[in-house]
């Protein structure tokens, strides 16, 4: 008896081992104790202990992260900001688009853009540049994230507030910003994650100083695929884990309050 | 000082085209059960929303103790409202809830948690402070509005439909639980609702509203036994209203025929008569004004339907043992002083 095959089924398993299997073979080949990262040589924590002595990737992941850190604080405070103005407004559908626009603006394009306009101002370029540049597309994402969450509250909650005698502050921080909480967390994970991986935009309108990891791989690449860059490509997928999965713990606790 | 706690004068308020409220004037008194009755869109939230501070009018006067309330900023207005929606804070528990708007004055720690346990008490929540609003009833989320609303002891609570989300059985204990807790905590309530009977069984007085206008304002016994104009009378209970001719000692119905009666309307002018279910005896006529086209038998009473030769439709409630068959010819009695006529 033939078996019937569900071809969609197969069509899905082949796509999923085709999405994961690259990344399972960077996180295998990281415990490889060879020195070339294509020949296994046996399993081990090698390249782990050997990437602490790295000054150059130790500094740039400092780096990153510290980008990643502030650019998350910004993108935070001014993309709710903005939710919470064109909220307000009653904003109409080109006002809320050109707020998102960002998001979606090839990331060459915004790139050249950036790097265009700080050498106009003559802005050096550094870190502080590649703050900025992440800031102006994480803001995007996170008034994407808070907009969708604000649309959702009943606008008599924070009347309710005033009408109980509250001022404009207290009602922000005591009754509006509670209800964005979830928005807030998931737009703070994301931020974070886009910000420390990304390399396009922090490549255009990073200084020659200050490199930052995804570009110090991006030199190191030129040489071959290396150890340590399975080691770096694993250490940065363990972060985006735990920064989605605690996202998702929070959101659940504070969606559930 | 007068003894009307609010007044109204002349307010107006329109939303580009939409008139809201259309030269508004009301009185309330000092520890009043007000009702603002109407149908949906007919303006009461907007007013509501005036005097609680959200909107501003475009012309007229609010009064509270013959002082201009539209001056005072919202969060300092004497004034709580009880919002359609409830409006809880989620993300705080019953508690916190209503002591809300204790936090924003400058009561101590200590008065503040005095005060919102006296008022958990007097409301019936004890049992519910640690909880957050989605682990409660519709009900119980209802208190817990009131409560907080209250807490600030307002001069004037305004309460926006605060019952239409309830189911009926809840709705009457509410209903009762209201009044006592108006009485108990000696604040004057305005209260709105779409919901007649409701009005009727918590008023002290009704302003009827139709399309941003005033219709009538009275008590609810009034409101029945004497409307003053079509609207009122269809709109409060149940009431057969029929088209005539005025004559000069009363009015003339193609299917009744002449029905003494005084007025002062003068003669030969169209008008429209009010005559209420309860008002009509039904006796057998061969040739009767009506003919019985349906009877219901509803408890006490028997609903009879009885179609005029004017084709216009009667209702009329009728003992339940009495011997109406539907088909059969009736003539219509009605003592004159129950009709209203305008
Ligand atoms: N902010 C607003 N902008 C535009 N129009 C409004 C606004 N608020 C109310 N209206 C309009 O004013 C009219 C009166 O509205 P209001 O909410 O006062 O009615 P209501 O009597 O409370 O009705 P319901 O019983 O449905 O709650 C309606 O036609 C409504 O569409
Ligand atoms: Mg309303």
């Amino acid at each position: 008896m033939l078996k019937k095959i569900n071809l969609s089924a197969v069509i899905t398993v082949i796509v999923l081992i085709f999405l994961y299997l690259p990344i399972m073979a960077v996180v295998g080949l990281s415990f490889n104790t060879s020195s070339n990262s294509l020949i296994w040589k046996g399993f081990g924590f090698d390249w782990y202990k050997n990437i602490w002595s790295n000054e150059p990737i130790m500094s740039s992941f400092q780096r990153t992260i510290f980008v990643a850190l502030v650019t998350t604080f910004f993108s935070l405070l001014i993309g709710t900001t903005i939710s919470i103005g064109l909220n307000k407004m009653k904003a109409g559908g080109f006002l809320r688009t050109f707020s998102t626009a960002p998001a979606i603006v090839p990331d060459l394009v915004l790139a050249i853009g950036l790097l265009t306009t700080f050498s106009t101002i003559s802005m050096s370029l550094n870190l502080s540049t590649v703050i900025i540049s992440h800031t102006v597309f994480c803001t995007a994402f996170v008034v994407a994230i808070v907009l969708a969450r604000i649309g959702l509250m009943d606008p008599s909650i924070e009347e309710a507030s005033t009408d109980l005698g509250a001022g404009a502050l207290k009602t922000l921080f005591k009754v509006t910003i509670p209800q964005l909480m979830p928005a807030l967390i998931a737009g703070a994970v994301l931020s974070f994650t886009l910000s420390m991986d990304e390399f396009v935009i922090a490549f255009f309108t990073n200084g020659p100083e200050t490199p930052t990891l995804p570009m110090v791989i991006y030199s190191m690449i030129r040489f071959g695929v290396t150890p340590e860059i399975n080691v770096l490509g694993t250490l940065l997928l363990v972060i985006s884990f735990v920064g989605v999965i605690f996202a998702q713990r929070i959101g659940k606790v504070a969606d559930s309050i | 000082m007068s003894q009307d706690l609010l007044k109204i004068r002349n307010l107006t308020k329109k939303f580009g085209s939409i008139t809201a409220l259309n030269n508004v004037s009301l009185e309330i008194k000092n520890n009043e059960m007000f009702a603002l009755l109407g149908p949906s869109g007919c303006g009461k939230t907007t007013l509501l929303r005036i005097i609680a501070g959200f909107e501003y009018p475009d012309s007229g006067q609010v009064l509270m103790n013959d002082s201009d309330l539209l001056s005072i900023p919202t969060r300092t207005r004497p004034v709580n409202l009880m919002f359609q929606s409830y409006a809880l804070f989620p993300h705080m528990d019953v508690f916190s809830n209503i002591s809300y708007g204790l936090t924003n004055t400058s009561l101590t720690k200590e008065e503040i948690k005095n005060q919102t346990n006296e008022i958990i008490e007097k409301i019936g929540l004890g049992e519910h402070v640690k909880k957050k609003p989605n682990q409660l009833s519709g009900g119980q989320q209802q208190r817990v509005a009131l409560a907080r609303a209250i807490a600030r002891k307002p001069k004037i609570l305004l309460l926006d439909e605060p019952l239409s989300a309830l189911d009926k059985k809840i709705r009457q204990e509410m209903q009762i639980e209201l009044k006592r807790i108006q009485h108990d905590f000696g604040i004057t309530f305005i209260i709105v609702t779409h919901d007649q009977d409701e009005a009727i069984s918590l008023a002290n007085r009704i302003a009827v509203f139709d399309k941003g206008e005033i219709k009538q304002i009275s008590t609810p016994q009034e409101l029945y036994e004497n409307p003053t104009n079509e609207f009122v009378a269809d709109f409060i209970g149940e009431g057969n209203i029929l088209k005539a001719t005025s004559t000069s000692s009363g009015f003339e119905h193609p299917g009744l025929g002449t029905v003494n009666f005084s007025h002062s309307i003068g003669a030969g002018k169209p008008v429209t008569v009010l005559i209420r279910p309860e008002s009509i005896n039904l006796t057998p006529a061969s040739n009767g004004a009506g003919q019985i086209t349906d009877a219901v038998f509803a408890g006490s009473k028997k609903n009879i339907t009885v179609k005029l030769t004017t084709n216009e439709i009667v209702r009329v409630y009728a003992d339940k043992s009495a011997n109406l068959e539907v088909g059969s010819h009736v003539n219509l009695l009605f003592n004159p002083q129950d009709v209203r006529v305008f």
